[in-house]
């Protein structure tokens, strides 16, 4: 109990040190950072409770598995989605992307210098404490600080974060809402598919209860749920314009 | 359904109607797809580095609302970097630029567009001499050509030069000396079967990030694939590498010396490819770009003292590590890329270090097969399209022509139908000196106007090259979209449209030429950097100033409707009435077959994401692009019956030039005094000097400042922890940052890093202007500092 405890500790402490190396980094810099644009002060992000990641070298030690928080499942909610906890699920969505399809920011410190070290949370999904690491909606892939890259204002304190920048782009709040042909049928998929090929990220157990499938047993969701061909860049519009 | 469903079929409709019409006339706000959600979707290159991925723009009510990878693009295939997905937001920062702004008593005022033009013609005419333009990469292609056409044809003034000098000048004179002519023989098709890649002090994995990830993804689907990365600095591209080799700066001319010694040692370079395809070379007195041509026996002779245990004591690199290096060149089954970029291409002994790794390959006969190539990257969108192809360099003229030749300058002002003598025959000035003699107050450059970049953050050695004396009389016009440390400085401020809020073409680093379609409106009065020259020409042409005047006595610009009537583009509303982009690209395509870089016809690449040239049309009057040039199985310009033909040998025998070069040490080198090597460079989620990406929310979160790495035993030996502020001092100038131990990058001992796209951290007041002597661009990777805990 008591090594635990200490290993526990120790694992806090080293991460707390990554987190540090990056806070001081902007914290160091914080005062020359509102010099181009005014902070607008619109977008007041909640701060994140996500941990920070572990390197490659403290998971070789002290892997996430063996933290008492850690799981890889979680039990489906007895509540059946509705439109309100849809819409908190993608309130939630939005808040991590500059617009509909953007790939979403990293809500926690990561090393500056890692490679593949994501995965371990993030290739199957995972459960630590409250917190929902979601699985990946993308087959794997080897950089993944090419696409996300951490949003320092939610895990930062907030008198570091004054990069808020002063911008006239208004993305669109909300996607189309799913086609449904009647009340029985299965809904059509509202998004593109492509860097969403994984639908358990988002509508599987460790997804937004607001967007969880109600028949997670079924596993062909193409099956009966299709995708818009225009979305999905299969086609130009003058395809469809053909009689 | 979120719109109507009458309301998707009429947009459906119109997008339709507009992809089958030739859209050449009358804006049209482009439409490839319209969604369920209304966003209407059309292609266009990406905004920013040279990589030239496509992107999906989704526009809704007159603005971009979305950006998608662009799953047709042979380039990225549907993928993007951080910075390309968030492109769109570029556009709307709040402080665009959307007024002309002259300097009236120390202070910019809103002035007219006519009041503004009126003022440029006012400074040409003052001396059209001493006038200059100062242009970039990210210049397009029909930018670049009339800016080239406005200064050469109309001022016969040759003062116009790109910031791609600073960039990728010395890839350029690299070429010329190996191949007789510029551009990389290979293509991203490269890296998908390639067996080894070897980067040379390129970090490809937050530069270009969409080619590094299309090779280590590879990895992801079970294939083998070697990365060696040869590096001063470790990098993210080191962290995914194999093999990391560090070297001291400025010695990769002795490590690929060391690889030529052992394959001549060991008899493992290919002397077939050797007899048939190089004649050799070595510098000659004075130094000239084609040098003096040597024997195969004299070439060996000089490599002789290049032993792995020689070069290891200059590199610092393992002799065990030249040998493996010089086994994998031996070696004729593996595929081996080379890639490279700014730290080959920004150092003193650029062209020379170029025409080494060119020479390795070639050696080794590591050429001409699909992953056997040595390629050269660009940073820019258009450095290739724009600069060198479109040739906006100093000595340049359309497609590989120089001023200096008597038959290029008669030849082009056929093509622009200006009197014989018309063009200057004498180079004019490289941008070093041009920035020398605008600030120097007795200088022969009075104006410069700055179009798309911003010399007042990326000058080297920037106090000496950008800052003016009090009432000097010079004048600095700026077209930009944003304000920049550039338009502080500037006397008049034109606001430029940018990317999709006009048309375009580009050309990237591998040869490929892209073009998209205008899709927003500018903001306010902001209007395209094409136009601004050419209505800047028309009030010079209505002030009867002759060198805008046709033979014929017409606008040197002017284009004429299918009915045969003047279209008066110098108007804005009238601009888009035609399609001036298509205008100035077909005529300039007249251009490009001398050097075989034959563009097709603009409507052929409205159809593509994008063709490589050379395009040669077909029998059946398709249009064909070349993937591998100079190699017989793919490129129609290679004599019947040769596998490799260099149809444009310096030495005009169809070989390229294996060069001999010493390793000599950079001009400045740390000492007892400024003990410290400073190298200067990009990250992943900035362009550049971030006038773009540092208005783009998450990329400013992600990295909001710059800050100085440092190697942890130096931080200790100075007292120096994470986070603490750090003075910077060079023989030119001082800066205070931050500290970053274990930061991005680790830095060698002796040796720190600082990112240039902060502008309240203009590390370019440290920078040193030395150049190459052959390309003229300078080195932002080596000068020698000190440096020391700042006081709290």
């Amino acid at each position: 109990m008591d090594a635990a405890a200490n290993r526990q500790g120790k694992l806090w402490l080293v991460g707390a040190v990554v987190a540090l190396s990056f806070v001081g980094f902007v914290l160091g810099s914080g005062p020359h950072v509102d010099h181009q644009t005014a902070p607008s002060g619109a977008s007041a992000h909640e701060p994140s409770s996500a941990p920070p990641a572990r390197s490659n070298e403290e998971l070789a030690s002290d892997p996430w598995r063996r933290s008492e928080s850690f799981s890889l499942q979680r039990e489906m909610p007895a509540a059946a989605p509705n439109p309100q906890l849809r819409g908190e699920a993608l309130t939630r969505r939005a808040e991590r992307r500059a617009f509909l399809s953007a790939p979403p920011t990293i809500p926690h410190p990561v090393a500056q210098n890692s490679g593949t070290e994501c995965r371990s949370c993030h290739e199957r999904g995972a459960v630590i404490g409250d917190r929902i690491a979601p699985p990946m909606s993308h087959p794997v892939m080897a950089m993944c600080t090419q696409c996300h890259v951490p949003d320092t204002s939610v895990f930062a304190t907030s008198k570091s974060v004054a990069a808020t920048v002063a911008s006239n782009f208004q993305p669109l709040a909300r996607g189309p809402a799913s086609y449904q042909y009647g009340p029985d049928s299965p809904p059509q998929v509202p998004h593109s598919r492509w860097m969403r090929q994984e639908c358990g990220s988002c509508h599987g157990p460790l997804g937004h209860p607001g967007l969880q499938t109600s028949h997670p047993e079924r596993q062909s969701c193409e099956q009966c749920h299709t995708s818009s061909a225009l979305a999905n860049q299969l086609f130009t519009s003058q395809v469809f314009e053909r009689e | 359904m979120s719109i109507d469903r009458r309301e998707f079929a009429k947009l459906s409709a119109i997008a339709a109607a507009t992809a089958v019409a030739a859209r050449s006339t009358k804006l049209a706000i482009a439409q490839d797809r319209v969604t369920e959600d209304g966003i209407s979707w059309d292609k266009a290159p990406c905004r920013f580095c040279g990589t030239g991925c496509h992107v999906q723009v989704g526009v809704k009510s007159g603005k971009v609302v979305g950006i998608a990878g662009d799953q047709k693009a042979e380039v990225n295939k549907g993928l993007l970097c951080v910075k390309g997905y968030h492109v769109g937001l570029a556009l709307y920062g709040r402080d665009r630029l959307t007024t002309p702004m002259l300097r009236k008593n120390g202070k910019l005022e809103p002035v007219s567009w006519e009041q503004a033009l009126a003022v440029v013609a006012d400074r040409v005419q003052l001396d059209p001499k001493g006038f200059a333009i100062y242009g970039s990469g990210q210049w397009t292609i029909p930018e670049g050509y009339a800016a080239q056409k406005f200064m050469k044809g109309g001022l016969g003034c040759n003062h116009i030069d790109p910031n791609a000098r600073l960039c990728m000048a010395s890839a350029v004179t690299g070429f010329l000396a190996t191949y007789g002519v510029d551009e990389p023989a290979g293509c991203y098709d490269d890296l998908d079967a390639c067996d080894v890649l070897i980067t040379w002090g390129n970090n490809p994995a937050e530069m270009h990030p969409v080619l590094f990830s299309r090779i280590i993804d590879r990895r992801s689907r079970g294939e083998k694939v070697e990365v060696i990365d040869i590096s001063t600095r470790r990098t993210r591209t080191s962290l995914h590498s194999q093999q990391y080799l560090e070297f001291r700066p400025h010695t990769d001319l002795a490590i690929a010396n060391g690889i030529a010694h052992l394959l001549l040692k060991n008899g493992t370079y290919d002397a077939e490819f050797v007899a048939k395809h190089l004649a050799f070379k070595a510098d000659s007195e004075p130094p000239t770009l084609h040098g003096k041509s040597i024997d195969f026996a004299e070439y060996k002779r000089q490599l002789k003292k290049y032993t792995p245990q020689y070069v290891e004591n200059i590199s610092g690199v393992p002799a065990d590590k030249i040998r493996m290096l010089a086994d994998r060149f031996a070696d004729r089954k593996l595929r081996i890329t080379s890639l490279w970029c700014m730290g080959m291409n920004q150092h003193t002994a650029g062209t020379a270090i170029n025409t080494l790794v060119h020479g390795i390959h070639l050696l080794s006969g590591h050429f001409g097969k699909p992953g056997d190539a040595p390629t050269s990257l660009t940073g820019q969108p258009s450095a290739c399209g724009t600069v060198r192809e479109v040739n906006t360099l100093a000595h340049g003229l359309p497609s590989g022509r120089v001023v200096t030749n008597d038959a290029h300058r008669k030849e082009s002002e056929e093509y622009w139908q200006v009197p014989a003598g018309r063009i200057d025959k004498i180079p004019g000035h490289h941008t070093v000196k041009m920035w020398q003699q605008f600030v120097n107050p007795k200088g022969d450059i009075h104006t410069i106007w700055v179009q798309v970049t911003n010399p007042g953050q990326t000058l080297p050695n920037r106090h000496a090259l950008f800052d003016r004396k009090p009432d000097d009389g010079k004048f600095l016009i700026v077209s930009d979209v944003y304000p920049t440390a550039t338009t502080e400085a500037a006397d008049l401020i034109l606001p430029s449209a940018m990317w999709v809020e006009k048309n375009g073409v580009v050309g990237n680093s591998e040869r490929r030429t892209q073009q998209w379609f205008k899709m927003v409106e500018p903001p306010g009065q902001a209007r395209d950097d094409a136009w601004q020259l050419i209505a800047a020409a028309k009030v010079l042409y209505d002030r009867g100033f002759p060198g805008m005047k046709r033979k014929d006595g017409s606008f040197l610009f002017g284009v004429k409707s299918d009915k045969g009537a003047e279209v008066p583009i110098w108007k804005w509303q009238r601009y888009y009435d035609v399609n001036v982009d298509r205008e100035l690209f077909e005529e300039y395509r007249k251009f490009t077959r001398l050097k075989h870089k034959d563009l097709a016809p603009y409507d052929e690449y409205v159809k593509a994401r994008g063709m490589r040239w050379p395009v040669v049309q077909q029998e059946d009057g398709s249009w064909r692009e070349t993937k591998f040039r100079f190699s017989g199985f793919d490129d129609p310009y290679v004599g019947k019956g040769k596998d490799i033909d260099f149809y444009h040998s310096p030495t005009k025998d169809g070989r390229a030039q294996l060069w001999f070069r010493p390793y000599a040490p950079p001009p400045e080198v740390p000492d007892k005094d400024y003990p410290f090597w400073l190298c200067t460079g990009r990250v992943l989620e900035h362009w550049h000097s971030g006038t773009m990406t540092m208005r783009v929310e998450p990329l400013r979160r992600a990295m909001p400042a710059a800050y100085v790495e440092v190697h942890s035993e130096d931080a200790k030996a100075h007292n120096i922890s994470e986070g603490d502020m750090v003075e910077l001092t060079s023989r030119r100038g001082t800066i205070v940052l931050p500290a970053w131990i274990r930061g991005r990058g680790r830095v060698a001992k002796g040796s720190v890093f600082v990112p240039f796209f902060d502008e309240a951290k203009l590390i370019n007041n440290l920078t040193l202007e030395a150049f190459d002597p052959f390309s003229k661009q300078p080195d932002y990777k080596k000068c020698a500092v000190r440096i020391r805990k700042a006081k709290a």
